[in-house]
């Protein structure tokens, strides 16, 4: 295994945002079944180090690319893009929206009221699937974005970071 | 002596397969089972027992009895009697927190607890290295021959520190361990492959000390751990501990002697039990004073008095189940394993939570070794053979970890529930003018002060040239093998610089005592391969035995009075021989044994080259 092989490639998977999740799961159940350090046990030291490293690649790039978010922060890599980072700035108008849905969901839980609370989980989804919809609509193919897509796509990408991390707090809110 | 025949036309004997094996080493009792046809069963002792009391003895004449033998010792000898040691793995003295309800004398130390016995100081790996000695000596009496390698399950939910002591126990007890198996992992293997499951199903191992939640996808094949949590330090001995509190309380009794806690403890259990199958069980015992306990505990009141712990099992299934975006009506089987989940009022909680009973159709005391034998078997090549399809097996790392920043903080590198094996590094700077030397402190849990977290280990870069703060670029690896086991790396990206650890764990041993005990089990090496050899030469009398009274009862025409008897006679003294421990004069027997069936074996061998010869045409017999 070439380990460094892009992540789409590993998988044969075309490099794009929208992502065929079936093909990626057997993809990756496929080529773990030939790595994994369990085919290795027998092996000598090298050959075993080897089945290590290989599934640890194999493992990182699952999990980037399922993962929303990290999907969309390694393509901007690809890209030639830096990965976001503390410099990037969401804009004021959806800093100020979002605020008022958190303020909402403190509200809520604070009276206990659990249906408030997830119809508010239920329109963040909604929003997040939104924000996947853009993106997969800016990175199709393989050829080079314009500098406006790019900067357009990090937005989004910083966006559906931050409602990853609001829709983790829901989901302790609505469980505790 | 060739005994046993092969018709010139019998297939081929069967390609040798490798001897492996699957143990569970538990809280309250181990066993070792293994999958020589491919097919998984648990090894009994010579007495059909299948479960070993995990209980070890150092007795006053330096012998050391593990098992039943050491079980009526428990209440009598309790300083030189150890009983759940798995509790004690990779922990030091602070972790136990009220030290005073066990009744062992602790060794004042720093890393790992050690207990003083009349053997001297022994720590946890070295007891239960005890344990999984007499495991292999039971199965490779069975097997009749050396293991080839064996897998060891343990808590899904164990942190590094206890894993790399169950290895090391392991080593101890001369085991070549091919793997480290999280126990409901090994679980669900046994239940899937046996009932060709597929789906989400959860697992849910409640042992004698540990608590583990799974949630696995089951998909043609591949057993994909999705989560896990727990908890290491709650079991079936937590609910002997609530009634024998129970007891103290009810019966009004003063301060106990050791002895009379550990009877009190085992008579606790024993109503745990009988409650089981039962409405009441009676709760009856003399103490040492002469005092006389008669109480009757309810299963209500059981329940009652144990609800706080069935209700904290249910933490770590919600936590699971969020860090497997998964709900309760995604689950299509709960398996239950571990002997404390056949307490009913656990069996109810568990349907309660799931809106589904749980899978109660295997035995949830061998489940995990069967598990671990098919994957050891596996492991060492014997797959290719077996009747399943080809699976593969993806488990994950129960905890996150991370590194300590500035003020006490946890940085995580690695968060829990990721895929193994896995390496991650990120990036860390200098935070001074002209800083050398960057020290790096390994923690592992959920917390976010380090103070909270447990620490795995320190070590430090040095020789970074002097830079401005922040100048420099340092690159910390974390990397976890498939054994769920952990190392770390540090290195200056621009000069190149590197510093590594395999984690020793801060409450695991140091090198120094690795080292002693590896010396010590050298000078006790020629007492081991004694032992080996004995058991090997037990198995080639075995095989004779068998093999010559199969033949008897075949051709014993060949054979006048006189020539049987002496057969006979030689048979029965090697029976006898078997039994004992003087491998010389097994030995000898042996050999006797072997002159006195040769005549037989060559006239037998005469009639079947004839018979094979007579029952074929004679074309046949020319081309061969």
């Amino acid at each position: 295994m070439d380990r460094k092989t892009d992540y789409f490639a590993l998988f044969g998977l075309p490099r794009r945002y929208a992502l065929d999740e079936t093909a990626l799961n057997e993809s990756y159940r496929t080529l773990l079944a030939r790595v994994h350090p369990d085919t290795a046990v027998l092996a000598d030291a090298s050959a075993k180090r080897k089945a290590i490293e290989d599934a640890a690649y194999a493992n990182e790039a699952y999990r980037i690319l399922k993962d929303p978010v990290r999907r969309g922060d390694y393509l901007l890599q690809c890209f030639d893009e830096a990965p976001l980072g503390a410099s990037d700035v969401l804009s004021v108008e959806f800093l100020r929206e979002q605020l008022e849905a958190r303020e909402a969901a403190d509200e809520a839980w604070r009276a206990g009221d659990r249906d408030r609370l997830e119809s508010l989980q239920a329109s963040l989804t909604a929003a997040q699937q939104q924000q996947q919809k853009v993106l997969a609509a800016l990175f199709v193919d393989d050829t080079m974005p314009s500098p406006e897509t790019l900067a357009k796509a990090r937005q989004h990408i910083l966006s559906l970071q931050f409602l990853g991390r609001f829709a983790d707090d829901l989901d302790e809110k609505i469980d505790a | 002596m060739l005994l046993q025949i092969s018709e010139p036309d019998s297939p081929a004997p069967p390609r040798e397969r490798k001897r492996a094996a699957g143990i569970d080493l538990g809280t309250t009792h181990s066993l070792v089972a293994s999958a020589p046809q491919g097919v998984a069963t648990v090894l009994p002792d010579e007495k059909g027992r299948v479960l070993l009391p995990s209980v070890v003895r150092y007795g006053e004449h330096g012998e050391v009895t593990v098992g039943n033998g050491a079980l009526p010792w428990l209440a009598r000898d309790t300083a030189n009697t150890i009983a759940s040691v798995k509790r004690l793995m990779g922990r030091g003295l602070a972790d136990l927190g009220d030290t005073r309800q066990l009744p062992y004398q602790w060794a004042e130390t720093f890393g790992m607890v050690r207990l003083k016995t009349r053997a001297g100081e022994k720590n946890p790996v070295e007891i239960s290295a005890e344990i999984l000695k007499a495991l292999r000596l039971r199965a490779e009496t069975q097997l009749g021959g050396t293991l080839e390698g064996v897998v060891v399950t343990v808590p899904a939910y164990f942190d590094d520190a206890q894993r790399q002591a169950t290895k090391e126990a392991a080593r101890l007890a001369g085991l070549n361990v091919l793997r480290l198996l999280n126990e409901p992992t090994a679980a669900a293997i046994a239940y899937g492959l046996d009932h060709g499951a597929e789906g989400v199903y959860v697992v849910y191992d409640l042992g004698g000390g540990t608590f583990d939640v799974s949630i696995l996808r089951l998909s043609r094949g591949v057993f994909e751990v999705l989560a896990t949590h727990g908890d290491s330090a709650l079991g079936g001995d937590d609910f002997d501990h609530r009634v024998f509190c129970w007891i103290l309380e009810a019966a009004n009794l003063p301060p106990l002697a050791a002895e009379d806690v550990r009877l009190l403890l085992t008579i606790a259990r024993n109503a745990k039990e009988t409650l089981t199958q039962h409405e009441t069980a009676t709760v009856a015992a003399t103490l040492s004073t002469g005092l006389r306990v008669e109480l009757v505990l309810t299963a209500e009141v059981f329940a009652e008095i144990s609800e706080h712990l069935v209700q904290k099992t249910l933490t770590p299934l919600k936590r699971a189940l969020r860090d497997a975006k998964l709900s309760i009506e995604d689950i299509n089987g709960v398996v239950l394993v571990g002997g404390a989940t056949r307490m009913p009022q656990i069996r109810h909680a568990v349907a309660g939570f799931f809106k589904q009973p749980p899978l109660v159709n295997l035995n949830p005391d061998e489940v995990v070794a069967l598990g671990a034998a098919i994957q050891a078997n596996a492991l060492v090549g014997n797959r290719s053979l077996d009747s399943g399809e080809d699976w593969l097996l993806l488990d994950v790392t129960p905890l996150s970890l991370g590194l300590e920043t500035m003020g006490g903080l946890v940085e995580k590198i690695v968060p829990r529930n990721a895929g193994i094996p896995l390496t991650r590094a990120q990036d860390f700077t200098t935070f001074k003018d002209g800083q050398t030397a960057l020290a790096i402190h390994v923690v592992q849990g959920e917390r976010e002060k380090v103070a909270d977290c447990r620490s795995l280990a320190r070590f430090e870069l040095r020789g970074i040239p002097p830079m401005v703060a922040g100048a420099a670029r340092i690159r910390i690896t974390f990397q976890i093998d498939a054994d769920g086991l952990l190392s770390v790396s540090a290195r200056e990206q621009v000069t190149g610089i590197e510093s590594s650890v395999v984690v020793k764990p801060s409450y695991g041993l140091d090198e120094n005592e690795i080292t002693r005990m590896l010396e010590d089990s050298m000078t006790h090496a020629r007492d081991d391969m004694q032992a080996r050899a004995l058991v090997e030469t037990q198995v080639e009398a075995d095989q004779l035995i068998e093999l010559t009274q199969h033949a008897l009862a075949e051709d014993s025409d060949l054979l006048n009075d006189a020539e049987r008897a002496a057969i006979d006679a030689a048979l029965e003294e090697l029976a006898q021989r078997q039994q004992g421990q003087d491998l010389n004069a097994l030995r000898l027997t042996l050999a006797k044994a072997n002159k006195a069936t040769a005549e037989f074996a060559s006239r037998r061998m005469d009639r079947s080259v004839q018979k094979a010869l007579t029952g074929k045409r004679v074309d046949s017999v020319v081309r061969d």
